[in-house]
């Protein structure tokens, strides 16, 4: 078969068939993407609806919150806590009664004390320092076994330094104390 | 050019449809953001409502209780009593008291203040046990934190007392 058309007829057909065709192509495009828009449409009008409710019902639950907040059930619960707190370390523990009477039940009759310091660092916890005068150094050491063998106080031993004079000694004995033990 | 006019017009069409599909994609996406965005508050929310809720029972329930709790601690004008239970518990235990100095100690407390009261007494060595005795266990919200005692010639015993009240802030928060 032989095409009769010139040269400049033939590309004229072939550019306006090519042209054609890329229409055709772009319109089956158009109408795919109309058709997922469609298609989006329920999704797009339920994720709308949606949204709207879930942002209603927090902004319920906020309001709901503010009001016991505002209320003040927050500051009731925390003054409560604080104050059960509070009441468990300051309880009252009678302390000083039996660390005194273990103390001075000690005290040998060679032994003067003149006093008894106790600093408390919680309940029934706390150092004490015990100063007076010794007759005899022997004495002091006797003193500062008997204060050791005694369960509730800890690490209760006499000084080097007050062991120097041999007699007549003034003497201060710094241990810790704990009447839970 | 009349020939390119479909070619055109189609062009047109297909920027307009995927516009208008993209922005329809977009607007879905937003939204499902925002719904989990509202159920994640929704949840912790929800939470912190019933953990109010059940705070509220508690509070209500337990009013008598706190009111209980409430007299151990001293309040504003409870300040002078405080004064008085020293005096009269030295008093009942025969032993000679001076008030030195009432002080509002800072502390990090939100609804409580600790007063300090330090006071001397003086007094036989029983006598001055049984005093510090009653201190430590007086009603009150309280807490020695420290005594000396210390002889004197006369064989009379001395002593300092330091001891912690709680109490209830004037201002609250």
């Amino acid at each position: 078969m032989v095409n009769l058309l010139t040269i400049k007829d033939q590309m004229k057909l072939h550019a306006r068939y090519y042209t054609g065709l890329l229409s055709s192509f772009i319109f089956v495009l158009v109408g795919v993407c109309v058709l997922g828009t469609a298609l989006l449409m329920p999704s797009y009008f339920l994720a709308e609806a949606e949204a709207k409710a879930s942002v209603r019902a927090l902004e319920a639950s906020q309001e709901s919150v503010e009001l016991y907040q505002s209320s003040g059930v927050v500051q009731q619960v925390s003054l409560l806590k604080e104050r059960l707190t509070l009441l468990k370390e300051y309880n009252g523990t009678q302390t000083t009664p039996r660390v005194l009477a273990e103390l001075t039940t000690r005290v040998p009759s060679d032994v003067q004390v003149n006093s008894i310091s106790l600093v408390f660092t919680g309940s029934g916890v706390g150092t004490i320092t015990v100063s007076g005068k010794a007759k005899t150094r022997t004495a002091l050491i006797n003193f500062g076994k008997q204060i050791e063998v005694v369960r509730v106080f800890k690490g209760a031993s006499v000084p080097i330094s007050n062991l120097v004079n041999e007699t007549n000694i003034d003497f201060s004995i710094p241990f810790s104390f704990d009447i839970k033990t | 050019m009349k020939k390119f006019t479909p070619l055109v017009l189609g062009c047109i069409c297909l920027v307009v449809t995927v516009g208008l599909f993209l922005f329809i994609n977009a607007r879905i996406s937003g939204f499902v953001t925002t719904i989990a965005k509202a159920k994640e508050g929704s949840f912790s929310i929800d939470t912190r409502d019933q953990a109010l809720k059940r705070a509220d029972i508690l509070i209500a329930e337990t009013a008598l209780n706190r009111a209980e709790l409430a007299t151990f601690i001293v309040s504003d004008s409870d300040s002078v009593r405080l004064i008085d239970t020293i005096e009269t518990t030295a008093k009942r235990e025969r032993v000679t008291t001076t008030i030195g100095s009432v002080t509002v100690v800072p502390t990090e407390w939100t609804y409580h203040e600790l007063v300090r009261v330090v006071f001397s007494a003086r007094g036989s060595l029983t006598a001055m046990t049984r005093f510090a005795s009653a201190i430590e266990t007086l009603p009150e919200a309280s807490r020695l934190a420290n005594v000396s005692f210390e002889i004197s010639d006369a064989n009379i015993w001395f002593a300092t007392f330091t001891v912690d009240f709680i109490k209830e802030k004037s201002s609250k928060p």
